[in-house]
């Protein structure tokens, strides 16, 4: 249900909405984008706390700067740029005054693409989260399996404590929806993102 | 600037979801194909374990709680109060053109105040939200004295190892940490825990009284190490070691305060740091940590209930009324705001007492309208 709210929003204009300072609008880009950000600067080796802290920055510069966004593109290089430097930043200023140990070498897999790829990879996965993340509860399920976890009907079966059956009817239910959510115009009409530096 | 391909984006994530079309394949084929990067992007979207690990580590993340933070912090003026958005879209002038309306207003309707604040106005209840690490939550409602988070309250409730905790304005709690360290929080403040292997830590924003457990570290010694608690207040880390003191750190980093009664605590700041003993408390003078000693006697404020002004000015002392006692504060008079005022008071008094005593110094005057405090200069 409360996905359903926030999709008829998307498609109304919430940029309109975030530009004249409600709350709702800034809402929506909370709730699209937090997660992802925070996940994106996990991938760069910084802890949970820290992470937190950088991306609410982030989101309140973004804030107080929302009368300058004309583009949902922009406000997404924007935050993914914002996100990045602070935490490089971070990393420094850590680095400098405590010596840190820690080895960077784990997880250099992503880190080691160019920005640009990073950003693809990243909105890959937030397109994927969001889109099982709208399906009703069983389906999620039952999708997560099969998609995420990468397993056989039978194995998503055993594992749910569910009927072959029923994992085949969610399947068919679960990719039908997923093709009306999936839509390539949906939510980025154009098809160029900007990055800002 | 670069350019990037959202139509890629939607490529991938349809492999995924639904699969591709041939021709969508072929499309993301000769992708692929063009340079190394984008073969090693494809290839990391393959990876089935760190697809997992990706999608498992974005669901990590509450979105609705630090909206919920950002939104008591930034937004509590312009949310609720849909008048004031276009405050924001007209900008300055705008918002000057308010403060005149105001003041008109105010010159017109004198006759609109009550000399007495509403009868509803009450201090501070026991009110509160706890969510634990599991994403159980529990509330703290007007009776209760103690929330226990040590032992499992309900048969439910499994021991946290990390939890957020918040009071609304006009709200406080008292809780017990899983640890066992003790915790009185005043109106609007948001404690979050989190306990690993080598330490305890608290990210605080607003102002709080700890007790601290003693801990011991796990690992097997001649000495057995105590086991750190770490509050980060901003960009504040105090570190304790079994210890009693009082921390308020609030949006305004001035207002950051740090004040030790028993034990021993170290504050850092960047590169600086401070040890405090008992008696000492840290503040911030041009923007630096800087110890000073306290009155031995002042007993502590929160914890005992007692607001303590020690030569503050006002609007340190309206702050925390209103939070206190959920009114809001509006100043008629900008001169009165830096009068300073020093007085302790119990936390239980009605807000009529408070007034009062603050109206007997002959500086200043209150006139209340609804949940609204006006304070203007005596003429």
């Amino acid at each position: 249900m409360k996905n359903k709210v926030n999709q008829e929003f998307s498609k109304q204009d919430f940029l309109k909405s975030f530009r004249e300072g409600r709350r709702d609008g800034l809402q929506f880009l909370y709730k699209t984008f937090y997660s992802p950000m925070c996940y994106f600067l996990e991938k760069m080796t910084l802890d949970k706390g820290a992470i937190e802290e950088i991306v609410q920055d982030v989101f309140l510069k973004l804030w107080e700067r929302r009368i300058d966004f004309d583009h949902v593109e922009s406000i997404r290089g924007f935050l993914y740029t914002s996100c990045r430097n602070a935490a490089l930043n971070r990393i420094q200023q850590e680095n400098r005054i405590q010596q840190k140990t820690n080895s960077y070498t784990e997880q250099l897999d992503l880190v080691d693409l160019p920005i640009s790829h990073q950003m693809i990879y990243m909105e890959t996965l937030r397109t994927i989260h969001e889109a099982i993340d709208t399906l009703p509860e069983q389906c999620k399920q039952v999708m997560r399996k099969l998609v995420v976890e990468d397993l056989s009907p039978q194995e998503a079966a055993v594992s749910l404590g569910l009927a072959t059956s029923t994992i085949y009817n969610q399947k068919k239910r679960g990719i039908e929806l997923l093709r009306q959510r999936l839509k390539p115009d949906q939510f980025f009409c154009l098809l160029l993102l900007f990055l800002y530096y | 600037m670069e350019p990037i391909p959202q139509h890629i984006i939607y490529l991938l994530s349809k492999s995924k979801l639904e699969g591709l079309r041939d021709d969508e394949k072929q499309q993301l084929d000769y992708w692929k194909s063009e340079t190394t990067a984008n073969k090693g992007l494809c290839d990391l979207i393959e990876d089935k374990n760190e697809l997992l690990k990706g999608l498992n580590g974005i669901s990590n993340y509450d979105w609705e709680k630090s909206f919920e933070i950002f939104e008591q912090d930034y937004l509590s003026n312009t949310a609720t109060k849909p008048v004031f958005n276009r405050i924001w879209t007209y900008g300055i002038a705008a918002a000057l053109v308010g403060l005149l309306v105001l003041f008109f207003v105010h010159n017109l309707s004198d006759k609109g105040y009550q000399q007495t604040p509403n009868k509803d106005i009450q201090p501070a209840q026991m009110t509160g939200r706890v969510r634990l690490g599991n994403g159980q939550s529990i509330s703290m409602i007007p009776g209760d004295t103690l929330l226990s988070l040590g032992k499992p309250i309900h048969p439910t409730v499994s021991q946290a190892d990390s939890l957020f905790a918040a009071t609304p304005r006009g709200g406080k709690m008292t809780i017990l940490l899983p640890d066992g360290t003790k915790v009185w929080m005043n109106a609007q403040t948001q404690l979050d825990y989190y306990e690993v292997d080598s330490l305890r830590e608290v990210r605080l924003v607003g102002e709080a009284y700890f007790e601290v457990a003693k801990k011991y570290l796990p690992l097997a010694g001649e000495v057995p190490k105590l086991k750190p608690f770490v509050v980060q207040a901003g960009k504040i880390h105090v570190s304790v070691l079994g210890t009693h003191f009082y921390i308020k750190s609030t949006k305004n980093p001035e207002d950051f305060k740090t004040t030790l009664y028993e034990g021993k605590v170290r504050v850092r700041q960047g590169e600086r740091q401070i040890i405090l003993l008992p008696g000492e408390e840290t503040y911030i003078k041009v923007g630096q940590i800087e110890r000073r000693t306290t009155d031995p006697d002042l007993r502590n404020a929160l914890k005992d209930g007692y607001f303590v002004f020690n030569s503050e000015p006002l609007t340190v002392v309206m702050d925390e009324l209103a939070a206190w006692y959920n009114v809001e504060v509006v100043y008629l008079d900008n001169q009165v705001k830096s009068e300073k005022f020093e007085a302790m008071l119990s936390r239980n008094s009605s807000l009529k007492d408070i007034i009062n005593v603050l109206e007997s110094t002959g500086k200043i005057r209150f006139k209340f309208k609804g949940k609204t405090i006006y304070v203007e200069k005596t003429t």
